[in-house]
C-alpha cells in the first residue's frame, strides 16, 4: 500500500500523545496567517479578539456538540438554544428595568427559565430521538424551528437591548493592567483602553474552563467512555448492559445546556438580541466539530481537535477581514478580499479543511 | 371501487357547486366595468361611494424593518376601519416564499378587494396576481420590491441609491472641512453583502466617492444588518488600520456594534460618521453628537403606500413611481426622529 505523506507524518506524531491532523492544521494556519499579515495578525489584542470569537460564536455549544456527534447523533437545534438564551436574558432585563422585579429576583426568573427551558429541549430531543426511534437530524431540526418560532413570538420579531450589568460584566470584562500598575477587572473602553499595558478577557478564561472540565468527563468518566461506546457500536454497547437510552438522552441534554450557556454570554457581549442573532451558527458548530476530527458516524472524537477545529474557522474569518499585508517585512503589498468574494473563500476553506480531514476508509 | 368512485365524483360536484355560489359580487360597485386593455400611467376611478376594502400584500415580517413596517401600516388600517373610512382590509403575509404569496393574494382578489398594496416577495413571481388585479379593476400599488409587470398604477419606493450618494457626499464635506481637501481613509460598513439595500446604498456611495481619488475605501466590513457582527467585523478593523477618518455605515444597527467596538479598543480616530437607515440607537447617537447624520430608509413605507392607494380610490392621479423624499436627519432636526427613552432597536418613522 503507497505510503502517503500524510501517512508518514502521522506515524511519527502519533508518537507523541494526543496530536492528531488537526493540531497540525492549526499549527500551519497559525504561521501562514502570522507571516501573511504580520503587522495585524500577530498582536496580543487581535490574538484575544480571536480567543473571544471561538468562544462566544459556537465555541461553548461546540463542546455539547462533541458529544452529540461522538454518541453517534447530531443537534441543529443549539443556534436557537443560543438564540432563545440570549433572548431571555434581555427580556428578564427590561422587565427589571421596568420596575417589575427586583434585579435578584429578575436574574434568577432568568436563570430558571433559561437553563430550564434549554433543558426541555434537549430533552424533548433525547425523547423522540430514543424512544421513538427518529433520525436525530429530523428530530433536531424541527425542534430548532420550533424554538425559532418561540423566539420571534416572544419578542414579536423584534430587537431588544439591555443585559443585567453583572452579565455584560462578565461578557466585556478583561483582567486588566493599566499603564501606570493598577489592576482590576472590568470593561474597558475609551481612555482607559488607551491606558492598557496587558489584559486578559473573562470569556476565553470561561470557555477554556469549560474545555478542562469536559475533557475530562469526556475522557475519563464512565458517562464519557459510554458515549463513545455507543457511538463506535451501538449494539454491542447495548448488548453489554450499557443504558444506551439514558446515555444518549443525558447527551442531548447536556448539548443543549451548554448551548444555554454560550447564548447567555454571547448575549452579555453584544448587549442586545435581534431575531437573526445566532443565524446559521448550528453549521459552524457542526463545522468545527468535524474540522476538529470526531466523525460523523461517532465512535471518535476529542474536545482538544474541536478547540483546534473552532480556532482555525474564527482565524479564517479573522484573516478575510485582515487581508494580506506584507509591509513588515518591506514588501509593499496589501489586499483585502472584495465584499463579494469573502463569502467564496469561506466556503473553499471550509471544504478544504474537510477533505484534508478525511479518513481513509481501509483503516 | 365503484362506491368510491361514484362518491369522488359527487364530492368534486359538489366542490364546484358551492363556489358557484360563493363567487359574491364584488362589494364596492364603484369600479368600471370597462377598463382600459393596456396600461396607462395614471388610471383614475370614480370616487368610491362606499367605505373600500383593502388587500395589503406582503413580502414577510422576516426582519425588524419589515415588522416596523407592518407595524404602522396596520396601526393607520386599524384606525380607518374604526373610523369607517375603509370597511375592511385583508392581509397576507408570504412569510418570503412567491408561491405562499401568490396564492394568498389572489384569495384575496376571490374574496373581494377595492385595492391592492403589495410589496412582492421576489420580482416576477407575482406579476401573475398583480395583472390579474389591475386588469380587472382594482388598482395597485406596489411598494419596497419591484415588479416586472407594467399593469400597476404607481410603485411606492425609497430611492436607496440616492441615500448612498448623500451619505458619501456628507462624508466629502466633512473630510473637506477636516483635511482641507477631499482625501482620507474611510471604512465603509455593507450591509447584508447581494440584499437589495446592500447593492443600492454602495452604488450610490461608489458613484459619488468615484469622483474623490483621494479618498479610500480602506476597507468593507459585513455587518450583516447587526449589531454583533458589527462589532466582531469592527474589531478585525480596528487591528488591522491604525489610522481610519470617517466610516460610512449601511446599517444602523450594524454601526452601533461597531461603535463598541471602536470604545472597546480605546481609538480616538473616526471621528466623522455617517449612516444609512433611522434605526433609533444611531438617532440617540447623533443626539450625543458621535455621529454626524444619517440618511432614512422609513418603516413607514408601507403606510406611505397606502396614503397613495387611498388617493388613488379618490380619483387623484398619481405618478408611476412615486419616490419617498430623501430625509437627512442631523443634529438639527434629530429630535422629530429620535425616541431618548426608547429601545435602541425602535424603527420611529
Amino acid at each position: 500500500m503507497k505510503r502517503t505523506i500524510e501517512d508518514n507524518m502521522g506515524k511519527w506524531l502519533s508518537g507523541i500523545r494526543g496530536v492528531n491532523k488537526v493540531h497540525i492544521a492549526l499549527l500551519v494556519i497559525i504561521a501562514v496567517s502570522v507571516l501573511l499579515s504580520f503587522k495585524s495578525f500577530s498582536n496580543w489584542t487581535n490574538a484575544m479578539n480571536i480567543m473571544n470569537n471561538v468562544s462566544l460564536f459556537g465555541g461553548i455549544a461546540a463542546i455539547g456538540m462533541t458529544f452529540v456527534i461522538i454518541s453517534g447523533g447530531i443537534d441543529l437545534s443549539v443556534a436557537a438554544v443560543m438564540g432563545f438564551a440570549a433572548n431571555i436574558s434581555c427580556n428578564y432585563y427590561n422587565i427589571y428595568k421596568a420596575g417589575g422585579l427586583s434585579e435578584g429576583a429578575a436574574i434568577t426568573l432568568m436563570l430558571i427559565v433559561t437553563f430550564g427551558g434549554a433543558a426541555v429541549i434537549g430533552l424533548l430531543n433525547g425523547a423522540l430521538i430514543t424512544y421513538l426511534k427518529i433520525e436525530p437530524f429530523i428530530v433536531t431540526l424541527g425542534s430548532m424551528t420550533v424554538l425559532s418560532g418561540v423566539n420571534l413570538w416572544i419578542t414579536q420579531g423584534k430587537n431588544i437591548n439591555g443585559v443585567f450589568e453583572f452579565f455584560s460584566n462578565i461578557g466585556t470584562g478583561s483582567f486588566t493592567w493599566l499603564n501606570n500598575g493598577t489592576f482590576f477587572f472590568g470593561p474597558v473602553t475609551g481612555e482607559a483602553a488607551r491606558q492598557v499595558a496587558f489584559r486578559i478577557p473573562l470569556v476565553p478564561i470561561i470557555f477554556i474552563v469549560f474545555c478542562i472540565v469536559f475533557n475530562i468527563v469526556l475522557k475519563r468518566t464512565v458517562y464519557g467512555r459510554r458515549v463513545f461506546a455507543i457511538g463506535g457500536n451501538a449494539e454491542a454497547a447495548k448488548l453489554s448492559g450499557i443504558k444506551v437510552d439514558r446515555i444518549r438522552l443525558i447527551t442531548y441534554v447536556l448539548c443543549a445546556l451548554l448551548a444555554a450557556v454560550n447564548g447567555l454570554l454571547l448575549g452579555s457581549w453584544t448587549k442586545a438580541y435581534a431575531p437573526n442573532l445566532t443565524l446559521g451558527f448550528e453549521l459552524d458548530v457542526i463545522a468545527a466539530v468535524i474540522i476538529g476530527g470526531t466523525a460523523m458516524k461517532g465512535g471518535l472524537g476529542s474536545i482538544g481537535g474541536t478547540i483546534s477545529g473552532l480556532i482555525i474557522l474564527q482565524i479564517l474569518y479573522n484573516m478575510i477581514n485582515l487581508g494580506i499585508d506584507l509591509s513588515a517585512f518591506g514588501i509593499g503589498l496589501s489586499w483585502a478580499p472584495e465584499t463579494y468574494v469573502r463569502q467564496f473563500i469561506k466556503g473553499v476553506i471550509i471544504l478544504g479543511a474537510v477533505i484534508m480531514q478525511r479518513r481513509p476508509s481501509n483503516k | 371501487m365503484k362506491k368510491s368512485l361514484i362518491a369522488v365524483v359527487v364530492l368534486i360536484a359538489m366542490m364546484f357547486t358551492l363556489t358557484a355560489c360563493g363567487q359574491a359580487p364584488a362589494p364596492s360597485e364603484s369600479t368600471t366595468p370597462s377598463q382600459p386593455a393596456s396600461p396607462s400611467p395614471s388610471v383614475s376611478i370614480e370616487p368610491a361611494k362606499e367605505p373600500p376594502v383593502i388587500g395589503v400584500s406582503n413580502a414577510s415580517v422576516s426582519n425588524t424593518w419589515r415588522v416596523a413596517m407592518w407595524d404602522m401600516l396596520k396601526e393607520q388600517l386599524d384606525k380607518d376601519k374604526n373610523s369607517g373610512l375603509i370597511k375592511d382590509y385583508y392581509y397576507v403575509d408570504g412569510e418570503d416564499n412567491d408561491a405562499k404569496q401568490a396564492a394568498g393574494t389572489e384569495d384575496m382578489l376571490n374574496k373581494g378587494i377595492d385595492l391592492l398594496v403589495i410589496a412582492p416577495a421576489t420580482e416576477s413571481a407575482l406579476d401573475g396576481v398583480i395583472e390579474k388585479a389591475y386588469d380587472s379593476g382594482v388598482p395597485v400599488v406596489v411598494f419596497d420590491r419591484r415588479c416586472t409587470t407594467d399593469k400597476y398604477n404607481t410603485f411606492v419606493v425609497t430611492d436607496d441609491v440616492k441615500n448612498g450618494e448623500m451619505a458619501a457626499q456628507r462624508m466629502v464635506d466633512l473630510l473637506t472641512q477636516k483635511n482641507g481637501a477631499p482625501k482620507g481613509d474611510i471604512v465603509v460598513i455593507q450591509g447584508w453583502v447581494g440584499s437589495g439595500p446592500q447593492i443600492d446604498r454602495q452604488k450610490g456611495i461608489d458613484n459619488v466617492l468615484s469622483k474623490y481619488p483621494d479618498i479610500k475605501q480602506i476597507s468593507q466590513p459585513d455587518c450583516k444588518f447587526q449589531r454583533s457582527e458589527g462589532k466582531k467585523a469592527m474589531a478585525d478593523v480596528l487591528t488591522r488600520f491604525n489610522k481610519i477618518d470617517g466610516i460610512i455605515s449601511h446599517s444602523g444597527e450594524g454601526l452601533c456594534g461597531a461603535l463598541e467596538a471602536v470604545d472597546e479598543a480605546g481609538r480616538t480616530d473616526c471621528q466623522l460618521i455617517t449612516c444609512i437607515d433611522g434605526y433609533n440607537g444611531v438617532l440617540k447617537l447623533i443626539k450625543s453628537g458621535r455621529v454626524d447624520s444619517t440618511y432614512l430608509f422609513p418603516a413607514r413605507l408601507g403606510l406611505d403606500a397606502y396614503l397613495v392607494g387611498m388617493k388613488i380610490l379618490s380619483g387623484e392621479s398619481v405618478e408611476k413611481t412615486t419616490y419617498l423624499p430623501n430625509i437627512a436627519v442631523n443634529k438639527d432636526n434629530v429630535d422629530q426622529f429620535v425616541k431618548m427613552d426608547g429601545d435602541d432597536g425602535l424603527w420611529t418613522y
